[in-house]
Order: structure tokens, then sequence, then C-alpha cells
């Protein structure tokens, strides 16, 4: 790569930058390290003074343990279904909504684009009052589907315009040939445009995925009963106990990380460009 | 048009109906479950002006994004102009960085929190290591330790998603721009400053937006580590919202905070562009 060219000359240099790169790195990366630590004490360590940065005897039994102290596949089960069920309504409503605004015209196309980049700019705190009113008034709290469909409505303008620009750069002979064929609209949209939108598709649909994994605010207020918990709430909810287990909470927090950890390892490029995407236009 | 109905149905339902809810609640007089007792004007709004707890949550809201976002530019950009080079452990580096964007914010606020833990923490023995502190420290208990402490984790939390874009945006400007520079023997730093940085604006400007969208609303950090406490000393105004509405249960009262916060998002907003859109203009 020629960006190399650009890179510091003189050596110097290069050990201060390495430098403080190392320097950041390690203050980025400590608290995974006491993360790890933490989750395997034993209750003894944990009340060892001073605390050790790794106990002398690492209590790898704490990963198994942590899942009978508190209803950890429950909360992994819960987690799963709110952001599955929000990907999907997302993708539901997503995909065909910026099909017709990337590639119909229609009164009102515009108006709703402009909706639509409006509610971008909404946080989903201003809606917290009165969503939670209208959950009460539908009988869903305590139900999936209140963190379902809030879950998948904040991501929608998101996905929306995202995958508008990814509709709007197929090329025009794509349409022309299905009209030829005398296809719909919507069997356009399935046999012609969706497998060529694929990589959008996925990323809009992994980052609906993961904001509703890590939702904690509506889940905080619109679920109190403790077996309808995602891990978000219900990890927190260890602080509630009389007697924190740092330990276990440790350990339950590394194993709602990895997944996500997962996800975003295999799609690192994809992530990067669809942020800069949403940064860019 | 069927093509728009299910994301229309969505939108309606549960985007613009509770806001246009949320503006009759926050003129009304209304009760834990939602039912009005009368339209009472701007008296909410009033009252939160009256409300000393208001005006610092608020102040503390401005203090809080400014920090928050001036660090997280001011260290991301130099370490993605970094990242840019090749070195060894590049793509283990870049990976790393990953982490503390993959966790939910509540589980890092919780390690925070344990890690804020005046006995057992390791704020405390990092920190007693290097020899800066010798005596127990109270974390969480005093505001003007426990703010900067939380203005740092949510720094901390937001490096690795605006050095990533600020990365993608470095490696978007054409290689030959920097090339040139290069041979004209300019220093890596310059060509940051004048090549790169100039080109990097509108990315850098939108991302600034959406990060002080993202951290002026930001509530789980503050909840997990202190509840806005103690006695209210770090609130922000959404946990200010948070307490008034679901602690005192005045509805009325809370959405009129959230009418606020987002006319002032609104204004930060249009200002911002404006002086964006001059400076492309120019």
């Amino acid at each position: 790569m020629s960006l190399d060219l650009v890179r510091p000359h003189k050596k110097r240099h290069w050990l201060m930058v390495s430098g403080g790169l190392l320097l950041l790195l390690s203050l980025m990366l400590f608290p995974f390290w006491e993360m790890l630590a933490t989750a395997l004490k034993s209750r003894g360590d944990m009340v060892e003074y001073p605390s050790r940065w790794m106990p002398e005897q690492p209590v790898w039994r704490n990963f198994i343990e942590v899942w009978s102290y508190v209803p950890l596949a429950r909360y992994f089960a819960n987690s799963a279904i709110v952001a599955l069920g929000a990907t999907l309504l997302n993708a539901i409503a997503a995909i065909p909504a910026a099909f017709a605004l990337a590639r119909l015209s229609f009164p009102g196309r515009r108006v709703f684009l402009y909706f639509v980049v409006a509610t971008q700019m909404f946080s989903p705190v201003v809606l917290l009052i009165a969503f939670f009113q209208m959950m009460v008034g539908f009988g869903l709290i305590n139900s999936y589907w209140s963190l379902i469909l809030i879950n998948a409505s904040v991501s929608l303008p998101f996905s929306i315009w995202l995958l508008t620009a990814y509709f709007s750069a197929a090329p025009k002979e794509i349409e022309e040939a299905a009209i030829l064929d005398g296809a719909g609209r919507w069997r356009m949209l399935f046999t012609q445009f969706m497998p060529l939108a694929w990589p959008g598709i996925a990323t809009a649909m992994t980052f609906t995925f993961i904001l509703a994994w890590n939702e904690f605010l509506f889940a905080l207020t619109l679920i109190n009963n403790s077996d309808m918990r995602p891990l978000t709430t219900g990890i927190y909810a260890f602080v509630g106990r009389n007697e924190i287990m740092w330990n276990y909470l440790m350990t339950a927090s590394i194993l709602a990380i990895i997944p996500v950890f997962v996800v975003f390892l295999i799609i690192q490029r994809r992530l990067v460009a669809g942020l800069a995407s949403g940064a860019v236009k | 048009m069927g093509m728009l109905a299910p994301a229309g149905a969505l939108i309606l339902m549960f985007i613009a109906y509770p806001i246009l809810d949320t503006l009759w609640m926050s003129v009304n007089d209304v009760n834990q479950f939602g039912q009005s007792s009368g339209f009472v004007g701007l008296s909410n709004f009033t009252d939160l002006f009256g409300d000393a707890d208001f005006r610092a949550s608020f102040y503390r809201t401005v203090v809080w994004t400014v920090a928050v976002v001036g660090l997280t530019v001011l260290i991301s950009l130099p370490l993605a102009w970094v990242l840019n080079f090749r070195f060894p452990g590049r793509a283990v580096t870049r990976s790393l960085l990953l982490l503390p964007w993959a966790a939910s914010l509540v589980i890092t606020s919780l390690l925070w929190r344990w890690m804020a833990h005046p006995d057992f923490g390791a704020v405390s023995r990092g920190l007693e290591m290097l020899g800066l502190i010798d005596q127990r420290v109270e974390w969480l208990a005093n505001p003007e330790l426990s703010f900067p402490l939380m203005i740092w984790i949510a720094v901390w939390v937001s490096i690795p998603s605006t050095t990533l874009i600020l990365l993608a945006g470095i490696q978007g400007v054409d290689p030959q721009l920097y090339e040139a520079a290069a041979i004209d023997g300019a220093r890596s730093t310059r060509i940051l400053r004048s090549v790169a940085l100039p080109l990097l604006r509108p990315v850098l400007a939108v991302a600034v937006l959406l990060q002080v969208i993202h951290v002026f609303n930001s509530f789980p950090i503050i909840w997990v580590l202190t509840e806005g406490g103690p006695a209210g000393s770090t609130d922000t105004l959404v946990t200010y919202l948070y307490k008034l509405g679901f602690r005192l249960y005045d509805m009325g009262g809370a959405a009129a905070v959230s009418v606020l916060m987002f006319l002032i998002l609104l204004v930060f907003a249009v200002i911002h562009t404006r002086l964006m859109w001059k400076d492309v203009a120019k």
C-alpha cells in the first residue's frame, strides 16, 4: 500500500508512536483483564486484601456454576427471542419500504424519506414515557412483544436509509429486464434486487440485532418480571441482591459478550462500512 | 402503497404517535397511568426551570456531552491515523479494539462499578501500584471523583466505533494525495493535518453530530454506577427524566423533560449543520 509512504520516517518518531499506542491499548484493554481475573476468582479470593490481578488458583468452575446461580439460560433465551424477533420484524418492514423508496416513484416519496431522516434524530429515550403508557394500555408489559416492537421500530429509520442506498445503486437494466419478464414489484424485489443488496441487508440486520441484544433502558422499564428479563437487565439484577457476587457477575458478562464479539469479528469490515454510511449520508 | 405499509405502520404507531403523546403529556397534569386531570399549559416546564436539581442536571449534561465527545475525538483521531500504518499485530489490535464496543453498555458499566470498588477494585489497586494514591478512595460516593470517572468510561466505550469510522474515512481518501505529499517530503503529522483532516471533515462532522445525540441521551453508565447519586449530584437529564417518571410518577414532568431534550438537540443539530455547510461552501 502506498499509504506506507506516509508513516513516520525517523526511528525516534516510531518509538514515540508505538509507545503511545501501547499505553492507550493497555488502558483500553486492562478492564477486560480484570473482568476475566474476577470471573476466575473463588469466594475467598474475592475478599482477599490486597486483591490480586489474577487469582492463584483460577476457578473455571464458575463458568458452570453461574448457570444455576441465576437463570442465565432463560435470560439468554429471552434476549435471543427479543433480538431475533426485532430483527425479523425490522427486515420485513425495511426491505420493501427501502425498495419502494429507491426504485418506484409515487406521491409523497420525498416526504416519507425526510420523515425517515428526521426520526433518526430522535433518541429512543424521548419516546420512553409515551411508549411505556402505550404498552400498559395494550397489556404488553412483561411481554416479549413490547421489546420486539420498540427495538424493531427504533432501528427502522437506519435500516431503511442504509437499504435505500443499496437498492438505488443497482443498475437500471435489472429493473427493465424484470419488467420485460412481466414480473410484478414483489417478484422483482425477491428475485432480482434482494440477492444484489444482500450485503446491505446483512449489515442492517446485524445492527438491529446487536442494538436489541444490548438494549437496557426499555428492558428496565417494560419488564419487571424476572423470568422475562433479557440478559442486560438480568445481569443488572445481580446488583439488587444483598450481596453482589462480582465473580459470577463477571462470568455471566463474559458469556454474554462472546456471541456479539464473534459476530463483530466475522463482519468487521461490513460493520465499519455500515457505520460509515450512517455517518456519511 | 403495500410495500410501505409495514414500515409506515411501525413508524406511525411506535415513533410518531409516542412523540405526539409526549407533547400532549407535557402540557397536561398526567398521573402514572397516563390519565390527564386537565390541561396545565406550560406549568410542567416552569416547574422544571424552578427546580435547582433540573438546572444542575442540565448544566451537567452539557459538561458530560462536551467532555465525552471532545475527548473521544481527540483520542480517536490519532489512533485511527496510527492504525492506518502497517505494523506487526495491526489486525489483532483492530480486533481487540472491538471488545469495549461489543460488550453492552450495562456490562461495561457494571465492570467499571466493580473496578471502582474502594477495597477490592482494580482502579485503586492500579493507582496504588503506580504510587499515585496511598489511602482508601470511595470513588462513587464523591461526585467530584465519580463524574470524571464516568466521563472516562463513556470515552472508553466510544473510542472503538469513532476510531473505526475515522479509519474508514482516512482509507477512503485517494492514496495518491498522500503519496504526493509524502514525495514532497511532508512529515506524517503534517500530512495528517493538511491533507487528511480537511478531507475527513464531512465524516468527522456527521460522526460528531451522531455522537453528540448518543452521548447526550446516554443512560446506562450513570444509572449503573451511581443512579445519579448521591442525592442527585451526578444526574444528567436522562437519569433525571427516568427518576421523575418512574420513581416520582410525574409523567407530565418527565414528558416535559423529553420535549426539552429534543428541542436542545434540534437547536444543536441546526447550528451544527449551518456551521458545517458554511465551511463547505467556502
